[in-house]
């Protein structure tokens, strides 16, 4: 799922007919002018982040005129907000509501489905279980007869019946043609016979990248360098899967617990391997996971994003029984190695298809470059391989300081 | 008898003249568990390793007697491949493909549930019953006969788990790779509650993960009886920071939602036994296996 920001959702739904604020992103001093042209205030200053505590936080400031607005927006911009760093604010007018309500539509288990929800009451920590219109959709949804007549037994009055039930059909259409998981927009309130999404998110699923209109919504231009890299070779190369993630930064103050460069073959495995780290006091700074038979050039990237971190003091490699020739995958994990120049403390743990050959292939590579490794088989859990590691951390640091 | 799949299981794969396809036909054969037919639409007639291709699934179904199918299409002709097997009121249709779209998964598993075909997947390895049935892509080697059901919502830790049964002596009954991602057809509850239904399972091994409410609503069938054989529970990513997307699409909490501490609270509260590693499993299986004969 990728999470879209305020006024992307705001353009998503303002392109499917929804009614939203007058508004104007603001990254930078030259985008001030265009706030200028927005009606009278008051306004309001909101960071452009993905938190759901942006306004606890001081992210969401209201400012009497321009100037104001002006002030508040630069005091934002460059700032971190909940661990964000805000790099667009959203200048917008403020509306007078009549009620503050809810309207979302989300994908839910038990059976799987997108289910509609809607209150006239809403706001901060509103909780959509409590929505007096809980309507399960079909992909034959929207259907404005079956919306009208949930509205109705809720109590909505005959003369916002329409502008809401419009509202919502708009709302459906957005999350089937976006591919949404979530699109929630709150508040909502009903002025001059309209519904207007005061604040919005969504979740956008990353599967369907080729079927909405515009794809590069899930291609965070924030993202980590690393993660980048990583989403840039899966675009490339579809043998098999790589999936990066930065856990800890470069340049992050360092705790009591080594840091660690983990790279595992299985969606699970990794978690397991993450897990497994914890328990042996060591601090994973990434999350790599290359399976489903990727090539070993696929591999080799995922090896050179993991070993190429500086502020590594080892490195933790661990598959599960994997179908996928785990030579091929050894000779991806030293290619990688080699070409950032790896030679710190390792230990592999190869379970599965071609595992011997997969041993031989690290082992010969280890004895020429004389990296300090240990290497395993599935016989050595994930558990007693990271507590190898931990040890094999503290034996290099000691021969280092002797 | 076992679940969802049986001696009786007679498998098709969809998409049986792709790479995977062969490669899947070759794992079977080895295992002796081949396919009876194949279907590539524009390749009736020909063979492959030995396995009949049809063109169409009523062909296959109505010639070889097909039952269940394991869908290797890729997603670009997933959709019509699911419908057709949906169509033919196939028993079991189990879709390894990985990376479907939300909206279409959400489409495949309200049909196939309106027509009571069970969907296992997307994203799914498949399911085994040792020596008995292969609908999937898994190495039977690693799995042996016996009476203890494995629901796992990874692939390769449902071959790891498998793995540390036999190696302890335990056998299995069925095994379903459920699927990694949020939206999937045969869930972790509808999977436990065919289990307990299963003469020939004794005990069920569950390997969990972070996000989805899948542990949250499998604890409340053992906490409230409706399951009542011996289970225990490995659940992943106590230590995964929350708010990220990981490889599988369902791994993702959010906040306090679908965190691993709280899945393994209420597995824990209901008389699930939790593994603190995976390998722990086979000593609390044997432990309560033994304590409720």
């Amino acid at each position: 799922m990728s999470k879209l920001l305020e006024y992307e959702v705001k353009e998503l739904l303002s392109a499917q007919g929804v009614a939203v604020p007058d508004g104007v992103v603001v990254r930078g001093e030259a985008d001030f002018q265009d706030a200028a042209a927005l009606p009278a205030g008051p306004y309001y200053v909101k960071a452009q982040i993905a938190s759901g505590d942006r306004a606890a936080a001081g992210g969401v400031e209201k400012a009497v005129d321009l100037e104001s607005a002006r002030a508040a927006a630069a005091r934002m911009l460059g700032s971190t907000i909940s661990s964000q760093r805000v790099d667009a604010v959203l200048i917008e007018c403020g509306v007078d509501v009549s009620w503050e309500g809810y309207a979302s539509v989300v994908v839910v288990e038990n059976p799987p489905r997108r289910v509609l929800y809607f209150s006239t009451e809403g706001g901060a920590g509103f909780d959509p279980s409590q929505a007096p219109i809980q309507m399960s959709l079909t992909d034959d949804d929207p259907h404005g007869f079956r919306i009208r007549r949930e509205l109705r037994q809720a109590g909505l009055p005959s003369e916002q019946l329409a502008a809401v039930t419009a509202y919502l059909i708009e709302l459906i259409r957005c999350a089937q043609r976006w591919c949404t998981y979530t699109i929630e927009t709150n508040p909502v309130t009903f002025v001059d016979g309209r519904v207007v999404a005061l604040d919005a998110k969504a979740d956008l699923d990353d599967y369907s990248k080729a079927l909405i209109p515009r794809p590069s919504l899930l291609d965070r231009a924030d993202q980590d360098p690393r993660e980048r890299a990583a989403r840039d070779a899966q675009n490339s190369d579809h043998r098999g899967s790589l999936r990066y993630v930065q856990l800890v930064p470069e340049g992050s103050a360092r705790g009591p617990h080594p840091f660690v460069a983990s790279h595992s073959v299985g969606g699970g495995e990794s978690m397991v391997v993450l897990d497994a780290l914890a328990a042996a006091g060591l601090a994973a700074t990434n999350y790599c996971d290359t399976s489903g038979s990727p090539s070993a050039e696929k591999v080799a990237t995922g090896a050179r994003l993991v070993a190429g971190q500086a502020h590594v003091d080892g490195l933790f490699f661990s598959t599960c029984i994997a179908n996928q020739p785990l030579s091929v995958t050894a000779n991806g994990l030293v290619a990688g190695w080699e070409d950032v120049g790896w030679r710190g403390p390792t230990v592999v743990r190869f379970a599965g298809n071609q595992s011997a050959q997969a041993r031989q292939i690290v082992g010969k590579w280890a004895v020429e470059r004389s990296v300090p490794i240990v290497i395993v088989g599935e016989e050595t859990d994930e558990w007693e391989a990271a507590s190898a590691l931990s040890e094999l951390i503290d034996r290099v640091e000691r021969d280092r300081s002797a | 008898m076992t679940f969802l799949v049986d001696r009786e299981t007679r498998v098709l794969l969809q998409g049986i003249t792709g790479q995977l396809g062969k490669f899947v036909v070759e794992m079977m054969s080895q295992a002796g568990l081949p396919p009876v037919a194949g279907v590539t639409p524009g390749r009736g007639g020909t063979m492959v390793d030995g396995v009949p291709v049809f063109d169409t699934v009523r062909e296959a179904r109505e010639q070889t007697g097909a039952n269940a199918s394991l869908v290797l299409v890729p997603a670009g002709g997933l959709r019509d491949a699911v419908l057709e097997a949906v169509d033919e009121g196939l028993g079991t249709v189990a879709l390894m493909v990985d990376g479907v779209p939300v909206g279409i998964s959400l489409e495949l598993i309200a049909r196939a549930a309106a027509a009571q075909v069970t969907l296992v997947g997307p994203n799914s390895p498949g399911v085994l019953a040792p020596g008995r049935c292969l609908l999937g892509a898994l190495d039977p080697r690693r799995f042996t006969q016996g009476d203890v059901a494995i629901i796992s919502r990874s692939g390769g830790m449902m071959s790891t788990l498998a793995h540390t049964l036999t190696s302890a002596g335990l056998g299995q009954s069925t095994c379903v790779g459920i699927g990694g991602d949020s939206v999937i057809g045969l869930d972790m509850p509808a999977a436990l509650l065919l289990a307990q239904a299963d003469p020939d399972t004794r005990a069920v091994v569950i390997f969990g993960e972070i996000g989805t409410t899948q542990e949250e609503r499998t604890a409340a069938l053992v906490a409230s009886r409706v399951v009542t054989k011996p289970v225990v529970a490995y659940i992943a990513g106590r230590a995964a920071p929350s708010g990220i997307r990981y490889s599988h699409a369902g791994a993702q909490s959010e906040g306090s939602n679908g965190t691993a501490a709280g899945k393994i609270a209420a597995l824990r509260e209901a008389g699930v036994l939790i593994a603190e590693r995976y390998t722990d499993v086979p000593r609390l299986l044997a432990a309560a296996m033994s304590a409720s004969c």
